[in-house]
């Protein structure tokens, strides 16, 4: 029988992989603006960036940045996570609590 | 693409991911309970409180986004300063490190923010909705008013506190005074009051919902603090060959008579658990060494006449009967590497001058000659003054016989933590300046002579 599927039925995704795929994201973000932020100015977007960025303030800078570094991660992140579950024969379940 | 028959085992199982139980984790009292209460208050009464502190009519703790200067207490840094911070954290890293292969997580247990706003968060709990069992009794009873009232108050408490800890966060990165006036007045702008929900939102699903399943499935340092363990670190351990076979007896009775061990199995260490594990089955990566097993069962020991230590802090080679070492290779390799940057950290901030001069030679031209045989370089300086103050700096050349400055005449001002770019032209006799020559600039403040700086260039003459 053939079937093509998206995922497999035991390999679903669950809902600790949101702060699974959220949380590294957000520290890889939170590292990525630290370095980046502390050698680039902001308002230099409003120099080179598009005309869009012309009358930006610092604020909006900084979060915007924030925010696209973690999304970027978010995706990333995401991709890994479906990779791994989807994965034949490749995902190993959590560790379940049937411990000896 | 053929799929493989679905996993028998896995359909039988119907799904691998069980929903996590919810955990209410008992209430206790005792020596590292009243450990981790001090640390939980010692540290939110730093978090809570620092952000109001002022120092020369300034916060004394701020981390100014929007100026790009950070204030920490008499010291101010810019961008260009950006060492120390990398030094910082390298620093916390290390420190991490020699703690655990010390300690074992003592960061889990006391200081991590997750562990100490979940702390607060259950104080709220149990305040609000009681102990343990009514805690369960309620959630299992129907929605009436009380239950009404007790989650509502709760809520009411977690949301105002979350929304508390939001806005102090903030005021780390903002001066929070203004920021306190511009919420109550209601003209905050749009990011501020973005990052305040969102560290709210984080503060209260974190410390009110996902609690110990931040520390299970979503903390890094959970996993591989294994890597920093060995068979001397302190570990919380459940004392196997002393406690099994574990059984229930009679208060007082001897547990060895009985052929038993002193673990009666009252599954209080169970039950005390935030993170909801049995510490009797091992070491394992969901303890966060909170010590509230001890505490349960050093109560339980007492009560049976027992002697307390059936649940200890100890190593695995205790465990085994064998010495512990606690000077050990690892250890002392931290230990040097940590004094190291600590000292080189401290060194380098005592040191730190608030000034930074870069020369740049002019590219255009080697070199000028100039009325009364004199040969002229051109440079361009930037001056950055990372002091808290303007200053004036006077410009000094020497390196060449009679070198003079012809322009700056004037001292250069450089507003505080900006950049000043000047150039200046240094003359030399013709007959002194043939062939390239090292020279030094040095710059100094004219109001206080020890800031400072040095900068070696060329000057440049035609070829003999």
């Amino acid at each position: 029988m053939f079937r093509v599927y998206i995922l497999p039925p035991t390999r679903r995704f669950h809902g600790t992989d949101l702060g699974v795929v959220l949380w590294p994201s957000f520290l890889a973000a939170c590292l990525a603006s630290l370095l980046f932020f502390a050698a680039v100015d902001p308002l230099l977007l409003r120099e080179a960036g598009p005309r869009l960025f012309a009358h930006i303030e610092r604020e909006s800078g900084y979060a915007l940045g924030f925010l696209f570094f973690w999304g970027v991660a978010t995706l990333a992140s995401a991709v890994s996570v479906y990779l791994v579950r989807t994965a034949r024969g490749g995902s190993t379940p959590r560790r379940s609590d049937s411990r000896p | 693409m053929t799929a493989p028959q679905a996993d028998p085992l896995a359909q039988a199982a119907g799904s691998f991911y069980a929903a996590a139980e919810k955990i209410y984790p008992r209430e206790i009292s005792g020596r590292f309970a009243r450990l981790r209460r001090g640390a939980v208050l010692l540290l939110l009464g730093l978090f809570y409180g620092v952000a109001w502190l002022q120092w020369d009519h300034r916060q004394a703790l701020l981390f100014d986004l929007p100026a790009r200067k950070f204030h920490i207490f008499a010291l101010t840094l810019w961008p260009q300063d950006f060492l120390y911070l990398a030094l910082l954290l390298i620093l916390a890293a290390l420190s991490l490190f020699f703690f655990t292969a010390l300690a074992g997580r003592l960061w889990c247990g006391y200081a991590c923010p997750q562990t100490v706003w979940t702390e607060l968060f259950t104080w709220i709990e149990q305040w609000t909705e009681g102990t343990r069992s009514k805690r369960m009794k309620l959630d299992r009873g129907p929605w009436n008013s009380e239950k009404l009232l007790r989650k509502g108050l709760k809520q009411v408490l977690w949301l105002s506190l979350a929304l508390y800890t939001g806005f102090t966060f903030v005021g780390y990165f903002t001066p929070i005074r203004e920021l306190a006036g511009q919420l109550l007045t209601l003209t905050a702008g749009p990011w501020a009051l973005f990052w305040v929900f969102l560290y709210s939102l984080a503060t209260y699903g974190n410390a009110g919902f996902l609690r110990e399943q931040v520390c299970k499935y979503m903390c890094p340092y959970a996993r591989f603090q294994s890597a920093m363990f060995d068979r001397n670190t302190l570990i919380i351990s459940y004392d196997q060959a002393r406690g099994e076979p574990r059984g229930a007896r009679r208060r007082g009775s001897s547990a060895a008579a009985q052929g038993q061990g002193d673990c009666i199995d009252c599954t209080l260490c169970v039950q005390v658990c935030p993170t909801g594990i049995d510490i009797r089955r091992g070491l394992q990566y969901d303890c966060i060494a909170c010590g509230a097993c001890i505490d349960a069962c050093d109560q339980v020991m007492e009560k049976m006449g027992t002697p307390r230590g059936l649940i200890r802090y100890t190593t695995d080679e205790a465990l085994h009967n064998r010495p512990t070492h606690i000077l050990r290779p690892r250890l002392m390799v931290y230990a040097a590497l940590l004094a190291t940057l600590a000292a080189a950290f401290t060194f380098s901030l005592l040191t730190r001058v608030p000034v930074i001069l870069d020369v740049i030679r002019d590219r255009n031209a080697l070199y000028r000659e100039v009325r009364g045989q004199q040969i002229e370089n051109t440079y361009s300086l930037k001056v950055i003054n990372l002091d808290i103050r303007p200053h004036y700096y006077v410009l000094r050349a020497e390196g060449v016989v009679e070198l003079t400055i012809a322009e700056p005449t004037a001292p250069i001002e450089v507003p505080s933590g900006t950049v000043s770019t000047v150039i200046a032209r240094l003359r030399a006799p013709a007959a002194a300046a043939a062939g390239v020559h090292q020279i030094t600039l040095q710059l100094s403040a004219l109001d206080s002579p020890a800031i400072r700086v040095r900068e070696r260039a060329r000057f440049i003459g035609p070829r003999t």
